[in-house]
């Protein structure tokens, strides 16, 4: 598919404060591409760049072929839904969504059946009388989006919009937002630092860190495939352990001494020494202390969270470290009681080594071919 | 990844917009308007007999007739200051503490005696103790004679009822903002009562009572009107300052210079001192739980009532005889009993074009005051850069200018070709732009501060440029707040008369000249019925500001 926004090279500074540090995106027409990352790391930035809010110090931006760093933000025809909704206070609902069709020089019956079926789509026509101020917070976001997608604009630029409405009404907007992008196949860029609204709503989701991408994937992607330490942290849990790696053959099959446990690996290239062994809850396997396996670890529950369809326990290895580790609540008579003693298989083949600094991926796990389909 | 191909480095190119535009033209207009004519005559005091010397200063430091005004003044403001503190805190403790009845009343009362033209209550103070005054001739009758209102102990008289407002506003909003746990804690550390509000209270409302006091010193140290009514042979620095401008005319006005800037030396460094100890002593205090209002005990309720309702009543009685004076039969200075509309009928017949004057003046003034307060406090907040905190602080210098100081260094500045403004309308809106517009900025940059800058972004996406996105939006929203400040400057042109004075010329004479010239040639009944008008005009415009506000709240 076509490239509809291209991001090249973009740096861009706020006195000595590198906000942005060389960001290269290019993103699908119709894609709903995320940008997420932990506060303060330049999406917010990156986004107003797109709008044409802030200048970049360095790089260049592309819409389809058009150059834009010259465009104005009023000509780049873009719909921009504000984290504050920025909702204009001292017009109605409709003259609200109407707003943009006005600047246009819509003729008035035609601004009519578009903001009647905009007000429509976001289940707002009973409101479009009334003035903000009597709109309560979900109200006003819809209106927000009503206002950006009336003016079919080619690009819906969205900063953190649900973050200030409950968690319930924040779970149905970004269903209904993701329907509605659909439907209207929009290319939208949507801004969060909340990792599974990025993982439910996004074709892609580019993960950023101190003004830079970390790691751009589809949301399994990123989730098990991580990049660095970074991303396998931010996105979802994982339980980071020390490991020592020793290489057996020239074809780089290697043991990883984890907890004392010997487990076997295949390693992109040579290496020995010392690395982060990251293995999410989910993908270790508990079982009996009277399974004899060399490559399991002993350890002890120290706390059950019963969570209804799944439980999580905290197990502490004889070192003292803990772990934490899910498993199904299928039958009553199977759940674990504090201070049983378990064995606990690693899982080596799903488990992601890093080296020491967390930058760089070792070894080949199950999940690596993902990498090669981005 | 890296590969740095087409990386631009300059891709931009500063482009002017309106907003530098703005900027250049306030720039502009302020370094005419102020900084020019200051410039003048600060070179002036400076300049005597064609050359640079410092006798002009030298010659007021040593002649008694010069010094002793410079003495006056100080004693007049600093006493005023400090009475109108003795009145402003109890008034506004009680008002904000206690459940005194018919607040709101009182409230509106206390404004419209800060609004009215100071010298309406010196001259009304003349009629009731003047040597012909009512009160006096009533005393008098019964056998009590009363040390006359003339002097200095009259104009602190009038001064601090006058201004006492000043700090009745400022200490109130100081005493919403006090965190009641603080005066719990010394309660239950065995502070409590006055001794309490002496420790805990005042100390923590100390910056804003110096605030309060710093516009009473101001509004006193530059009144014009006051003391050329009530001083007689006691001068202070302003009447100096005009006398000498007038008698010098055409000459070489060095001294009316040198007059003026120990005016602005002394304002600023009150200005100054002020600053310094806002400095050291201020709290910043984030209301976690706002005193409530204490129901008081019977006794304790009339007391505190009677406390606040003699105060207010003493300060709106000006007021009140004005209004009753414009009503009674006349015959030039003498009273002949009963009423008649007399004096309106003279006033519209004699000086129908000192009203008109006022008004149009007054008008095409807030007009340019709507368009520069919008401009220039967008500029200042949203276009915040050291240029446009230069340009704000340039704004301000106004504060410390005395109309009497403005009024010399216009004329100064330009009656001669090639800009000859003396004697036009034109000269008397610039003064009225330059000393009222910082009020209209305070009101305009308080509320743009509310307005979300987002939805300007909003509208600007949608595809509005941005000049017709703020007239738009920020523009459209930015009105109430413009306005009510702009109708507070509107208030205070049409009662100004320190730089009318000065800058007036037959022609163009205002309602608060006409005022000024009728008492002095003892016409009574139609000056009471000018400044009837005023008031009335000024009790209206508070009214629109309350009702485009939509609060009950008015800050001066
Ligand atoms: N106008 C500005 N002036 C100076 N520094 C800024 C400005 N805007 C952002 N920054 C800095 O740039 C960095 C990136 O900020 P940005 O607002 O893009 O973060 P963000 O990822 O949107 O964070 P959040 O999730 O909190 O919204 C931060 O360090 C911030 O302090
Ligand atoms: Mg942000």
């Amino acid at each position: 598919m076509q490239d509809h926004v291209k991001i090249k090279q973009i740096c861009k500074f706020f006195g000595d404060n590198k906000a942005l540090d060389d960001i290269n995106i290019n993103i699908k027409k119709g894609e709903f591409f995320t940008l997420l990352g932990p506060s303060g790391c330049g999406k917010t930035t990156l986004l107003r760049i797109l709008a044409g809010f802030y200048q970049q110090e360095e790089g260049n931006l592309f819409f389809e072929d058009s150059h834009m760093n010259n465009i104005p933000a009023h000509k780049r025809n873009i719909g921009m839904v504000f984290q504050n909704y920025a909702i204009f206070p001292h017009l109605t609902v409709f003259e609200n969504v109407a707003y943009g069709l006005k600047a246009r020089k819509i003729k008035k019956d035609e601004i009519k059946v578009k903001v009647t079926e905009a007000l429509d789509m976001v289940e707002l026509s009973h409101l479009k009388d009334r003035q903000p101020s009597q709109l309560s917070g979900g109200q006003q976001q819809r209106v927000a989006l009503a206002r950006a997608i009336v003016i079919h604009p080619g690009l819906l630029l969205m900063d953190e919009p649900l973050s200030n409405l409950d968690a319930k009404l924040r779970v149905k907007m970004r269903e209904d937002i993701r329907n509605l992008q659909k439907s209207l196949n929009i290319t939208t860029i949507y801004v969060t630092h909340d990792q599974e609204e990025a993982l439910a709503v996004s074709d892609r989701i580019a993960v950023m860190s101190e003004g830079k991408v970390q790691q751009i994937g589809k949301p399994h992607e990123i989730y098990l495939s991580p990049v660095n330490k970074f991303v396998a942290n931010f996105i979802g849990t994982t339980n980071f352990l020390d490991a020592e790696i020793e290489i057996i053959d020239s074809d780089k099959h290697a043991t990883v001494f984890v907890e004392g446990a010997a487990l076997k690996t295949k390693l992109f290239e040579s290496a020995y020494g010392k690395g982060i062994y990251s293995i999410r809850p989910e993908q270790i396997k508990i079982k009996e202390t009277g399974d004899a396996n060399s490559a399991l670890v002993e350890g002890e529950i120290v706390d059950a969270t019963f969570l209804g369809e799944s439980v999580v326990y905290k197990i502490r290895f004889t070192s003292g470290t803990l772990i934490s580790a899910h498993e199904h609540s299928i039958r009553y008579n199977m759940l674990r009681k504090i201070g049983d003693l378990v064995k606990v298989d690693l899982n080596p083949e799903e488990a992601v080594i890093f080296d020491e600094s967390g930058e760089e991926v070792l070894n080949e796990h199950k999940n690596t071919s993902l990498k090669e389909t981005v | 990844m890296s590969t740095r191909t087409q990386v631009l480095k300059k891709p931009f190119n500063l482009r002017l917009d309106f907003w530098h535009f703005v900027i250049i033209a306030a720039f502009i207009l302020i370094g005419f308007f102020l900084i020019y004519p200051l410039f003048n005559i600060f070179i002036n005091s400076f300049w005597q007999d064609g050359k640079a010397s410092l006798e002009n200063y030298q010659e007021f430091f040593s002649r008694k007739y010069y010094y002793s005004a410079l003495i006056n003044s100080f004693i007049v403001s600093t006493s005023a200051t400090f009475f109108a503190c003795v009145l402003g805190i109890p008034v506004a403790y009680a008002m904000s503490r206690f459940n005194i009845p018919f607040k709101g009343v009182f409230h509106i009362l206390i404004i419209l005696t800060l609004l009215s033209p100071p010298f309406i209550g010196a001259y009304s103070w003349i009629l009731m103790l003047g040597n012909n005054g009512f009160i006096t001739n009533f005393l008098a009758n019964i056998g009590i004679e009363i040390p006359s209102i003339y002097g200095l102990h009259g104009m602190i008289w009038v001064f601090t009822l006058q201004f006492y407002p000043h700090i009745y506003l400022y200490v109130s909003g100081a005493l919403k903002t006090i965190d009641v746990s603080l005066e719990e804690a010394s309660s239950s550390l065995g502070v409590s009562g006055f001794a309490r509000i002496r420790k805990v209270t005042l100390p923590l409302i100390f910056p804003t009572v110096s605030t309060g006091a710093l516009m009473v010193f101001m509004a006193s140290f530059a009144d014009f009107g006051t003391p050329m009514l009530i001083g007689q042979g006691e001068k202070v620095l302003p009447i100096l300052a005009y006398d000498q401008f007038i008698s010098e005319m055409g000459s070489n006005p060095a001294m009316a210079s040198t007059l003026s800037m120990i005016l602005l030396s002394v304002t600023t460094a009150v200005l100054l001192f002020q600053r310094h100890i806002m400095n050291r002593k201020t709290y910043t205090m984030s209301s976690l739980r706002p005193p409530k209002v204490i129901k008081l005990s019977p006794v304790k309720r009339t007391l505190a009532t009677l406390m606040v309702m003699g105060i207010v009543t003493l300060s709106i009685i000006p007021q009140a005889t004005v209004i009753t004076t414009s009503f009674l039969k006349t015959n030039g200075p003498v009273f002949v009993g009963g009423f008649s509309l007399d004096s309106y009928r003279e006033v519209l017949y004699k000086v129908p074009k000192a009203i008109q004057n006022t008004f149009t003046y007054a008008s095409v003034a807030i007009v340019i005051m709507v368009i520069a307060g919008l401009l220039l406090s967008y500029v200042v907040v949203r276009r915040k850069s050291k240029i446009t905190s230069f340009l704000d602080a340039l704004i301000m210098i106004p504060y410390v200018i005395p109309g009497t100081v403005l009024g010399i260094s216009l004329i100064i500045a330009f009656n001669k070709p090639p800009i000859e403004l003396t004697g036009t309308w034109v000269i008397l809106v610039i003064a009225y732009v330059v000393r009222k517009l910082p009020y209209t900025m305070r009101s305009s940059t308080a509320i743009l501060h509310q307005i979300d800058k987002s939805v300007e972004e909003a509208s600007i996406s949608l595809g509005v440029p941005p000049m017709k996105t703020f007239f738009k939006t920020t523009a459209v929203l930015m009105i109430p707040g413009v306005l009510s400040g702009a109708i507070l400057s509107w208030v205070t042109t049409i009662n100004e008369l320190s730089s009318t004075i000065v800058l007036y010329y037959g022609a163009t004479a205002t309602i608060t000249v006409s005022i000024y010239s009728e008492v002095f040639t003892s016409n009574f009944g139609t000056a009471a019925a000018l400044a009837s008008m005023l008031s009335l005009a000024t009790i209206i415009s508070l009214i629109i500001i309350m009702i485009i506000s939509g609060k009950k709240e008015i800050s001066v």
